[in-house]
C-alpha cells in the first residue's frame, strides 16, 4: 500500500512536472496580446505573460506596481472578469480592471519565465490551477460569509479562517470571492485585529474578499477596510472607529497603537490615512476633490480645525473637526471608499460580474457556518444568564447536600461553554476576562464544592 | 373580511363642478373642474386650487369653458361616475379585487393604503414594526394596488412630553436604531421582491419622532395641512451622557446618524436620486446644527451653516420642525392635501379604486391584539401585587401555584408580541430571561412543597439550607 501510495505520489508529481512544464511553454510560445480598456478610456495591448507595470487609480492617487499577472481570465483577446492579481516583490495584490490608467509590458514574452525571480514553480502552479479551475469547470469560485453582531463575540476570526479554508480547497492557488457581509456596532480591538491579520492572510493566497456592509460602525469597519473592496447595501453605514474604553475615548498619545493599525489597514487597502484619522478622532478633517471627467479623487487632511493645505474650489469636506467620520452609501460611492451599492445578493453578484446576475458557484458553507457560530453565542448567552440566576436558588429547597450537587452541575455547564466560546464567558460571566484562566477558575471552583459534598455526605 | 371600497369622486366633482369655471370631461366619462390656464396642441393646463393639471388632449372628450353653458353638476357627476358606480353597486358580482377599466378600455388604477399610525398614538416600535407590513405582504400581492399610500400619523409629542421625557400609556421607547432600516426595508424592496410593483406614496398627517425619519424615505411625499415632520432632537439626547467626551460622543452621534441617515439613502436610490438630503435629517436631529436652503429649479439645497440663501434654523437650543407649510415652501413635500381624493388629484389621479381597508384591517388587528395581550400581562402582575398584600388564596401551595400561572401568562404574551416584550422591559422592568427564571424557581419551590408534605406525612423533612460560595468567587 505504501509503495503504490509513492507510486502515485510519484506519478503525479511526474504529472505535475508535465503539466507545469506545458504551461511554461503555452505560455512562452502561445501567449496572446490583450487589450486592456483603460481607466481614462484609451487602450494598450500587453503581453499578459511577461512582467508588466502596471498604474493603478487608488482612491485618487496613481501608484504603479511592477509583477507579473495571475488569473486573468481572457476572451476574444480581451480581459473577461474584472480583476486579475498581480505577483512582485510587493507580493500579491488585486488589480481591479476598471482602475488601470496605464499598463505596459516590461519585458519580451521569451525570456518572461526565466528572468523573474518572484515566480516561484507554487506561484506559476498555482497561477495556473486557478486558471484551470475558472477555465476547465467555467465557475467562479464565491463564497458567502454573513458577520453580524458584537466584534469579538458574535463576529469572529475564527469563522473568517474557516472560510478561507474552504476557499482555497474549492479554488486551490487563489482566485476564488469572498463576500463578508457586515453587520457590526463594534467591538474588541484585540479581535479586529486579528481579524484583519485572518483576511491580509486570505488575500496573500490569491483570494478576493470583498466587504457589503449593512452597518460596519467602529471594529465592524475595521474589518471592511482591510477587506480588497468595499461595496454598500442602501441603507448602510461604515465609520466611527473611535476606540473606547468605557465611556473614554482612547487618543493617539494614550495609545498611537490603535490609530497606527487603522492607517496601515487603509493604506494597504488604498485608502486615504485622512480618512482612517477622521474616524478615530474628530480632531483630523478630510476633503475630497473629484475630478468631473476621470473620476479621479484628490484627499486633503486637516487637524484641529487647519486644513494642511489650501482646499481647491469644489472640495466636498466629509469629516469637519467636530465629527467621528461616517460615511453612508451615496457619499462613500462618491469618493470611493465604496465600488458599489447592492440591496441584495443578487445586485452583489451584478457588481462581481457573474453572469445574469447569478452566484456562479453557490456554497452555503459560509452561510452555515455564520448560523452554526450564531446559535452557539445566542444559547451560550442565554444559558450564562440563566446559570447565574439558577446559582441563587438551585436545590436549595432540597438541602444543602441538593444544592451543592446543583452548583456543581452549573458550574460543569459553565466550564463546557468557558471552552466552547471563551471570548463569551469572559465578557459575560462573572469568572474574570483571561480566557485561560476562567477555565481553571471553575476547575478549581468544582474540586472544592466536590470537597464539601464529600466532607458533607461524611457527616 | 376585507372590502373594496371604490370612490367614484361624485361628491369631490360635484363640489368642485360648482365652484369652478372650465370643466373637461375626459374619454373615461370623468369630469375635472378648475381654470384652464393655457392650452397648446398636445395638452390642456387646467388649474385646480393652485395646483397645475396637465391634461393630454388624447385624454379628453370635450372641453367645457366658462363663458359656454356649462352641464349641471348633477350631469356632470352622472357623467363621470355612472359606469363606475353601476359595477361597484353589484359588488357580489365582482371578485375581491377585481379590476374595472374606463370607458377606452383602460384599467382604472387601484390605490391601497398602508397604515403608518392611525390615530396618531401609534409608536414605531411597538405598532410600527416590520412584521405588521411583512404581514401585509400576501394581501398587497393578491390585491396588485398601482400606487400604494404611506398614511403616516404617528405623533409621539402629542401628549405631554416626547417619549424620552416622559413615560406615557403609548411609548414605544426606540431603542434599536436599526428597526427603521428594516422597516424602510420592507417598504422599499421587500414589497417589490415579492411581487408589489405599486409606486409609493407617502401622505403625512403627522411625522413627529422617528416616523419623521421613515416619511422622508420617500421622494413623493405630501402632508395635511396640519402636519408636522420633525420631533426628533429626542434621539440626540440619547447620547448627553458622554457628552463630557468629545470624541466619544462624536463616535456614536455619527454612527447614530449614519444608521439614521440609512432609510433617506435607500429613499434616493429608489427614487433614482431624487429624495430627501441627509443634512436635512442631521439638522432635523441635532439641536446644534445650523440649516440653511437655497433654491435650485425645483429642489433645494440644503447645507448644515448659514451659507444658503435661507436660514432655516440658527439656533443652537432646539432641533428644527416643519409645518405643513414649511414642508411645502422648502419642497419637503410636494404638496398639501387634507383628504385622499384631494391628495390623489394632486398625483394626477383622477379616476381610481381605493382599497382603504385591507392593510389597515392587519395594522388594527396587530394594535389591538398586542394592547390586549399587554392589557392581560398588567392585570396578571396587579394580581399578583395583591396576593402580596394579601388578598387571594391564603395557603403556601396554592400562592405559588397562583403566581405561576401569572408568569407563564404573561412570557407566553412576550413571545407573542415584540411589543408586548418591549412595554413589560420598560414598565416592570421585567425581561424573558429574569421571568423564566423566576418561573423555573417558582416550579422549584412548587416541588419542594410537595416534597416536604409528603415528607411530613411520612415523617421526614428538612429546611432548605444553603451552601457553597458565590458565584465566580476564587
Amino acid at each position: 500500500m505504501k509503495i503504490e501510495a509513492n507510486e502515485s505520489n510519484s506519478m503525479n508529481n511526474r504529472l505535475a512536472f508535465s503539466i507545469l512544464s506545458i504551461a511554461l511553454f503555452a505560455a512562452s510560445a502561445f501567449a496572446e496580446d490583450i487589450r486592456f480598456q483603460l481607466a481614462n478610456g484609451g487602450s494598450a495591448v500587453v503581453d499578459v505573460a511577461a512582467s508588466v507595470e502596471v498604474t493603478v487609480l487608488e482612491q485618487g492617487v496613481n501608484r504603479t506596481y511592477a509583477g507579473r499577472i495571475q488569473g486573468l481570465k481572457i476572451k476574444a483577446g480581451k480581459p473577461d472578469g474584472q480583476y486579475f492579481m498581480l505577483e512582485g516583490d510587493f507580493g500579491r495584490k488585486l488589480i481591479m480592471i476598471r482602475d488601470v490608467a496605464a499598463i505596459a509590458s516590461t519585458e519580451s514574452r521569451g525570456s518572461a519565465q526565466a528572468k523573474d525571480p518572484m515566480l516561484s514553480d507554487r506561484s506559476l502552479a498555482s497561477g495556473q490551477t486557478a486558471d484551470a479551475e475558472a477555465d476547465s469547470s467555467g465557475k467562479q469560485v464565491v463564497l458567502y460569509l454573513p458577520l453580524e453582531g458584537g466584534v469579538g463575540q458574535e463576529f469572529r476570526h475564527q469563522e473568517i479562517v474557516k472560510i478561507g479554508q474552504y476557499a482555497d480547497e474549492l479554488s486551490p492557488g487563489g482566485g476564488a470571492i469572498i463576500v463578508l457581509k457586515i453587520n457590526s456596532n463594534g467591538g474588541l480591538v484585540a479581535e479586529s485585529i486579528k481579524i484583519n491579520d485572518t483576511i491580509r492572510e486570505i488575500k496573500s493566497r490569491g483570494h478576493r474578499v470583498v466587504s457589503w456592509i449593512r452597518k460596519a460602525i467602529s471594529a465592524g469597519c475595521n474589518t471592511a477596510m482591510a477587506c480588497d473592496e468595499i461595496v454598500f447595501n442602501p441603507l448602510g453605514t461604515a465609520g466611527s472607529v473611535t476606540t473606547v474604553r468605557g465611556t473614554a475615548s482612547v487618543d493617539e498619545s494614550q495609545d498611537p497603537a490603535v490609530m497606527e493599525h487603522l492607517i496601515m489597514t487603509a493604506k494597504e487597502s488604498g485608502y486615504s490615512e485622512h480618512v482612517a484619522r477622521s474616524m478615530k478622532l474628530n480632531r483630523y478633517m478630510t476633503a475630497y476633490v473629484k475630478d468631473s471627467e476621470t473620476g479621479k479623487v484628490e484627499w486633503y487632511g486637516g487637524v484641529d480645525g487647519n486644513w494642511y493645505e489650501p482646499l481647491p474650489e469644489g472640495a466636498v469636506v466629509i469629516s469637519t473637526k467636530d465629527q467621528n467620520l461616517s460615511f453612508n452609501a451615496s457619499n462613500a460611492l462618491a469618493c470611493g471608499f465604496s465600488r458599489g451599492t447592492c440591496r441584495d445578493l443578487d445586485e452583489v453578484a451584478e457588481y462581481l460580474n457573474l453572469p445574469d446576475g447569478k452566484w456562479y458557484v453557490t456554497d452555503t458553507r459560509g452561510e452555515k457556518l455564520a448560523k452554526n457560530w450564531a446559535d452557539t453565542y445566542k444559547e451560550c448567552m442565554s444559558r450564562m444568564q440563566i446559570l447565574s440566576q439558577r446559582w441563587q436558588f438551585k436545590g436549595s429547597a432540597q438541602g444543602a447536600e441538593a444544592q451543592l450537587q446543583e452548583r456543581i452541575k452549573i458550574l460543569r455547564e459553565f466550564l463546557y461553554w468557558a471552552k466552547k466560546a471563551p471570548l463569551v464567558v469572559a465578557m459575560n460571566g462573572p469568572f474574570g476576562m483571561d480566557e485561560e484562566e476562567i477555565v481553571k477558575n471553575i476547575q478549581r471552583q468544582i474540586k472544592l464544592l466536590e470537597q464539601q459534598l464529600r466532607d458533607l455526605r461524611r457527616g | 373580511m376585507p372590502r373594496l371600497f371604490i370612490t367614484s369622486l361624485l361628491t369631490l366633482f360635484a363640489m368642485t363642478a360648482a365652484l369652478a369655471e372650465d370643466q373637461i370631461v375626459k374619454v373615461n366619462g370623468a369630469v375635472i373642474s378648475g381654470q384652464i390656464i393655457s392650452e397648446d396642441g398636445d395638452a390642456v393646463v387646467l388649474s385646480i386650487r393652485g395646483i397645475e393639471l396637465r391634461i393630454p388632449k388624447s385624454e379628453i372628450r370635450e372641453i367645457v369653458r366658462d363663458e359656454e353653458d356649462a352641464p349641471a353638476p348633477t350631469d356632470a357627476s352622472e357623467s363621470s361616475s355612472a359606469a363606475p358606480m353601476v359595477e361597484m353597486a353589484e359588488p357580489e358580482a365582482a371578485n375581491k379585487w377585481e379590476r374595472r377599466t374606463d370607458a377606452s378600455g383602460n384599467q382604472v388604477p387601484l390605490v391601497a393604503i398602508v397604515p403608518v399610525g392611525t390615530e396618531g398614538r401609534e409608536q414605531v416600535g411597538t405598532d410600527i414594526v416590520p412584521e405588521v407590513y411583512e404581514a401585509m405582504i400576501p394581501v398587497l400581492r393578491d390585491m396588485q394596488p398601482d400606487y400604494i399610500v404611506f398614511r403616516v400619523n404617528c405623533n409621539d409629542k402629542r401628549e405631554s412630553g416626547y417619549w424620552y421625557q416622559v413615560k406615557r400609556e403609548e411609548a414605544s421607547m426606540l431603542n434599536d436604531f436599526d428597526l427603521l432600516g428594516e422597516i424602510a426595508d420592507v417598504w422599499h424592496n421587500r414589497f417589490e421582491d415579492d411581487g408589489i410593483y405599486a409606486q409609493p406614496i407617502c401622505w403625512v398627517e403627522d411625522a413627529v419622532g422617528s416616523s419623521a425619519v421613515l416619511s422622508l424615505s420617500f421622494c413623493d411625499l405630501y402632508t395635511s395641512s396640519e402636519a408636522t415632520i420633525g420631533g426628533l432632537q429626542g434621539a440626540a439626547q440619547m447620547f448627553e451622557r458622554v457628552r463630557n467626551d468629545e470624541n466619544t460622543y462624536g463616535k456614536y452621534r455619527e454612527a447614530f446618524l449614519g444608521m439614521f441617515r440609512g432609510p433617506l439613502e435607500l429613499g434616493r436610490i429608489r427614487c433614482d436620486g431624487a429624495g430627501h438630503d441627509n443634512a436635512l435629517l442631521d439638522a432635523l436631529v441635532y439641536p446644534d446644527m445650523r440649516l440653511s436652503a437655497t433654491w435650485q429649479g425645483r429642489s433645494v439645497k440644503w447645507e448644515l451653516n448659514r451659507k444658503g440663501s435661507y436660514i432655516v434654523d440658527d439656533n443652537d437650543k432646539s432641533a428644527v420642525e416643519f409645518s405643513a407649510k414649511e414642508a411645502g415652501d422648502f419642497l419637503i413635500s410636494k404638496g398639501m392635501a387634507d383628504d385622499l381624493s384631494d391628495l390623489l388629484l394632486l398625483h394626477e389621479l383622477v379616476d381610481f379604486d381605493l382599497d382603504d381597508t385591507s392593510c389597515q384591517e392587519v395594522f388594527d388587528d396587530y394594535s389591538e391584539d398586542w394592547r390586549k395581550a399587554l392589557a392581560e400581562c398588567k392585570s396578571a402582575i396587579e394580581e399578583m401585587q395583591e396576593l402580596q398584600a394579601g388578598i387571594g388564596p391564603s395557603d403556601a401551595m396554592r400562592q405559588a401555584q397562583f403566581r405561576l400561572t401569572r408568569m407563564k401568562k404573561i412570557l407566553r404574551m412576550m413571545n407573542r408580541y415584540s411589543a408586548v416584550e418591549l412595554r413589560c422591559q420598560m414598565e416592570f422592568g421585567l425581561s424573558k430571561v429574569a421571568l423564566k427564571v423566576q418561573i423555573e424557581q417558582l416550579e422549584e419551590q412548587i416541588r419542594a412543597m410537595r416534597s416536604n408534605d409528603r415528607g411530613r406525612q411520612g415523617g421526614r423533612g428538612g429546611a432548605p439550607r444553603g451552601g457553597g460560595r458565590g458565584i465566580g468567587g476564587r
